[in-house]
């Protein structure tokens, strides 16, 4: 059986949280709101720099009880312009195109994070270019990844 | 050791970008009713079910629950799955473990998602971590972008041959009656001139957003044989994680860890060594162009950096020496929680010589493999005839 | 059958807000706790189930986030969306057919981080029911309108069972203290959905449990304390609104097909943790799995069960883990004389509809 005219039934939910940022999160969100720095932790095991910190190393299993601050330079490993709008999860709007996104790995990490770059021309990016973190004045940093605007290219293509 | 176990059928729904014709529970019908259908099997005959969606894309909490009495589950022991885009192949992987212990005698696998009906792209964006990632998210494609960035850097694979691959996946698509996207007459130059979304990736690199479902049935060894005079064995499966973030993974596509790791292990236990050789077909979870080129190096189908010559040389083509995703996988079909299980049903009916239009002469050997999560890897090779 | 066993149980301090740690810090404590009494490190593990919810942990694809305290990086996990004697079912499966042989079994949920009443609602028929707004409590309310009216279940001694289990949660470390209640507290407390009041529902609680299992060469190569796992079943109901209220044959079919496993000709535990979400459900429940209300805090949930506070998810496997430190007698003040056989149940869904029942013992 197949019905002629199928309705669809539109249903919105809004589904609110709170989440806990745990003891990793909140120590280093709370040095980046306060002091614009970056931290990662090392692995007792295996010496490997893990940013964002996190209690225990993936790779080995190992503890990692030791802080270390790294960048806020680094070097892009991977990047694109994006050109398809989004939906930002954070104000449920689309994000205005285009847009740098990269992998930066933090001078001292061996780890990646992905951000916005503030370079938005295709061709004037590359993997490899040195960049810089480039955060929001004190009086509106809040403790979360955007309190880093973008990072901004330390060198030309 | 446990008792062997193999796919006896498989049962795909139609695919489209919305399947305003059947509800959810009806659409997973569908799949549940052509796969017993297919070998006279009836409900009455499944011990139990395993079934994988990521419920956050409809909205639906605990939807099997909800749909147990529609799709006549009701009384059966149900597991519910959930790992991303892995999440089919994992219910495969999951169907092997509870039959070979001897829990069960048969089981139903199914996967499903009805991307039409929630707001996918949406919800996919909570993959992040709350804390680290959902401030600075940029879609899957935007992610997607990034990692073939660094496989671009690291084979020097071209746009063109990116393009090749979803020529192959198109035409190839048109063999098989289930698939979403069939083109027959797609040429590269229009895979070139479709829309950029995020560099290097165009849209006719990216798969499709699908609704549809798949089942298969999973039997011990003495029942799969009443079924089927030629089951498909799980001759080996394995399972690999990444770490937990995006950012993780050093080289991503270039080097992909977990795919490595889950490739060595189903190899060696099936004793492939050269697997260009040694397999007879590939039905792997490619979620865009870049992706199959990199998995081809990743799966040792090829030496490092020679994705793109493989497919320059058609190696991977229907025909060719290695037929990589006959069926037009990922890039012609992907209703996310079907999608891995497809691969598994696909490399299943190849094995089963039941693959119609798109079937591999005398394909013996097949490897499936299920993609997702952050770079989580499937893999699974399934033989044909004996245990 | 095959031979698989718990060798270590872990446990974090359940409590209504542990607002102090992110999900994974939250399962962390409970697998340092259970490697430690298993005796190995996070590396030995060869594969983990994980059971946890989307829509609690409010993101998609959540056992992401778990990967690293899991020890899953390039190792074979699995995740089940259902109370975690599902997971545990699977994973002694992956165990049992010879394929793994050291695995975690782990569970977490924060009730604390959502908003409940959405959450359970999101588990309603989305064209007909979800529009009316109803919750967990709503569809309790209607079941236990009739559970009462034809004596499945009585609304005192449902009331005496809550104020039970808080008694027991005051022995039980790994729950965070409750205030002491009697029946006439209970019976006085708010309106839930009538007939039910608002401490017969088990409080929202945030907290993790996991096992870690064995094969039988495992457990004699790391010469362990196993606690064998003998019968292992779950069941399937209908929909909430397709089951008449009274219908417990999800139960009995669980209950029979881990029994006639385990080779138990009737019931013989020495132990019994039941879960259920609602007082009169644990009167249900408690009866068809032979558990005597008398023994309520003794031989019938030691451990206070869920109403002395486990999340969703999680309360299956904490059943679990408390029949195993009774079989090892290791449960302290709340400790059963002569404790070898124990079974333990899970129960996911509205209207309480699949269930899971776990047999263990001593000797395999």
């Amino acid at each position: 059986m197949t019905a002629e005219n199928p309705l669809r039934l539109e249903y919105v939910a809004n589904f609110e949280y709170a989440y806990a940022a745990g003891r990793y999160a909140s120590r280093f969100m709370t040095a980046l709101r306060d002091e614009a720095k970056l931290h990662g932790t090392r692995c007792d095991e295996c010496d490997v720099v893990l940013v964002p910190p996190r209690p225990v190393c993936g790779l080995c299993g190992g503890a990692t009880s030791d802080w270390l601050e790294v960048g806020p330079t680094g070097t892009i490993t991977g990047y694109t312009v994006v050109e398809i709008p989004f939906i930002d999860p954070m104000t449920g709007r689309e994000r205005p195109v285009p847009y740098g996104f990269a992998f930066i790995r933090l001078d001292g990490a061996d780890t990646n994070i992905y951000h916005f770059l503030e370079e938005n021309r295709h061709d004037h990016l590359e993997i490899g270019m040195s960049v810089e973190a480039v955060f929001k004045p004190p009086d509106e940093r809040t403790g979360t990844m955007a309190d880093i605007v973008n990072f901004r290219t330390l060198q030309e293509k | 050791m446990g008792r062997a176990a193999a796919v006896v059928a498989v049962g795909p729904t139609d695919h489209a970008s919305r399947r305003l014709d059947v509800s959810i529970p009806e659409m997973v019908r569908e799949a549940v009713d052509r796969c017993l259908a297919s070998k006279d099997l009836s409900f009455g005959q499944i011990d139990a079910i395993v079934i994988g969606n990521m419920e956050l894309f409809e909205g639906i909490n605990l939807p099997e629950l909800w749909m147990a009495t529609a799709i006549g589950a009701a009384g059966k022991p149900m597991y519910k799955l959930n790992n991303g885009g892995t999440v089919g192949a994992s219910v495969a992987v999951a169907a092997d473990h509870l039959v070979s212990s001897g829990l069960y005698d048969t089981v139903l696998g199914i996967g499903y998602e009805k991307q039409s009906e929630g707001e996918t792209q949406s919800a996919i964006t909570t993959v992040g971590d709350p804390a680290w990632e959902r401030a600075v998210m940029a879609g899957a494609i935007g992610n997607f972008a990034v990692m073939a960035s660094t496989y671009v850097a690291a084979s020097g694979v071209t746009p063109e041959q990116a393009a090749q691959v979803a020529v192959k996946s198109r035409r190839n698509a048109c063999r098989n009656p289930h698939a979403h996207l069939c083109r027959p007459d797609i040429t590269v130059e229009q895979v070139l001139a479709s829309r950029v979304l995020a560099e290097p990736v165009r849209l006719l690199d990216m798969c499709p957003s699908s609704d549809g479902a798949c089942a298969i049935v999973v039997a011990a060894e003495g029942r799969a044989e009443q079924v089927t005079p030629r089951p498909a064995w799980f001759a080996a499966t394995a399972t690999a994680h990444d770490t937990q973030f995006m950012g993780d993974s050093p080289q991503r596509l270039a080097r992909m860890r977990s795919l490595i790791a889950a490739s060595d292990r189903v190899y060696a236990k099936a004793g492939i060594r050269d697997p260009r050789q040694d397999l007879d077909v590939a039905e792997i979870y490619e979620p865009a162009t870049y992706a199959e080129l990199a998995m081809y190096e990743n799966l040792r189908l090829c030496d490092w950096g020679e994705g793109g010559a493989l497919i320059d040389e058609g190696v991977t083509e229907i025909d060719g020496e290695i037929p990589v995703n006959p069926s037009g996988g990922v890039l012609a079909t992907n209703p996310v929680g079907a999608t891995a299980l497809i691969r598994v049903a696909e490399a299943a009916l190849q094995v089963m010589h039941e693959a119609g239009d798109h079937q591999i002469a005398d394909a013996d050997i097949a490897l499936a493999t299920g993609y997702g999560g952050n770079a989580w890897t499937e893999a699974l090779i399934l033989r044909g005839g004996r245990p | 059958m095959a031979q698989v066993a718990v060798i270590g149980v872990g446990q974090s301090v359940h409590a209504p807000e542990r607002n102090d740690v992110a999900h994974a810090e939250l399962l962390q404590e409970a697998i340092d706790e259970a490697l430690d009494d298993a005796g190995i490190e996070l590396a030995d593990i060869d594969n983990a189930v994980t059971a946890s919810l989307d829509f609690y942990d409010g993101r998609t694809i959540a056992n992401m986030a778990v990967a690293e305290v899991v020890g899953s990086y390039l190792k074979a996990e699995s995740r089940v969306c259902s109370d975690a004697i599902h997971a545990l079912t699977y994973g002694w499966s992956r165990i049992a057919d010879g394929q793994f042989r050291l695995g975690l079994i782990t569970a977490h949920c924060k009730e604390s981080e959502g908003n409940l009443h959405d959450i359970e609602n999101a588990a309603f028929d989305p064209f007909i029911e979800r529009r009316l707004d109803a919750d967990d409590d709503v569809v309790a309310g209607l079941y236990a309108r009739t559970a009462f009216a034809h004596g499945a279940a009585d609304r005192e001694n449902a009331a005496a069972l809550v104020a039970a289990a808080r008694a027991s949660a005051s022995r039980n470390p790994k729950v965070a203290p409750l205030e002491m209640v009697d029946t006439a507290a209970v019976l006085e407390s708010p309106v839930l959905a009538t007939p039910l009041r608002t401490l017969d529902r088990a409080p929202r609680s945030d907290g993790s449990c996991v096992l870690v299992i064995a094969s039988a060469d495992t457990v004699a190569a790391l010469d362990a304390d196993p606690v064998w796992i003998t019968g292992a079943a779950i069941s399937t109901g209908r929909y909430w609104s397709d089951r008449h209220p009274l219908d417990m044959a999800t139960l009995e079919s669980a209950r029979d097909e881990a029994l006639a496993m385990a080779g138990w000709s009737s019931n013989v535990a020495d132990v019994i943790e039941v879960s259920a979400k609602y007082s009169f459900q644990l009167q249900q429940f408690a009866a068809v799995l032979g558990a005597d209300e008398s023994d309520a805090g003794g031989a019938f949930n030691p451990s206070g069960g869920r109403h002395a506070g486990n999340p969703t998810v999680v309360a299956g496997l904490s059943r679990v883990a408390e029949c195993v430190e009774q079989i090892r007698g290791r449960a302290g003040d709340r400790q059963v004389s002569r404790a070898e056989k124990a079974i333990a149940h899970g129960v996911t869904g509205l209207g309480a509809q699949a269930h899971a029942v776990v047999t263990m013992e001593t000797a395999a």
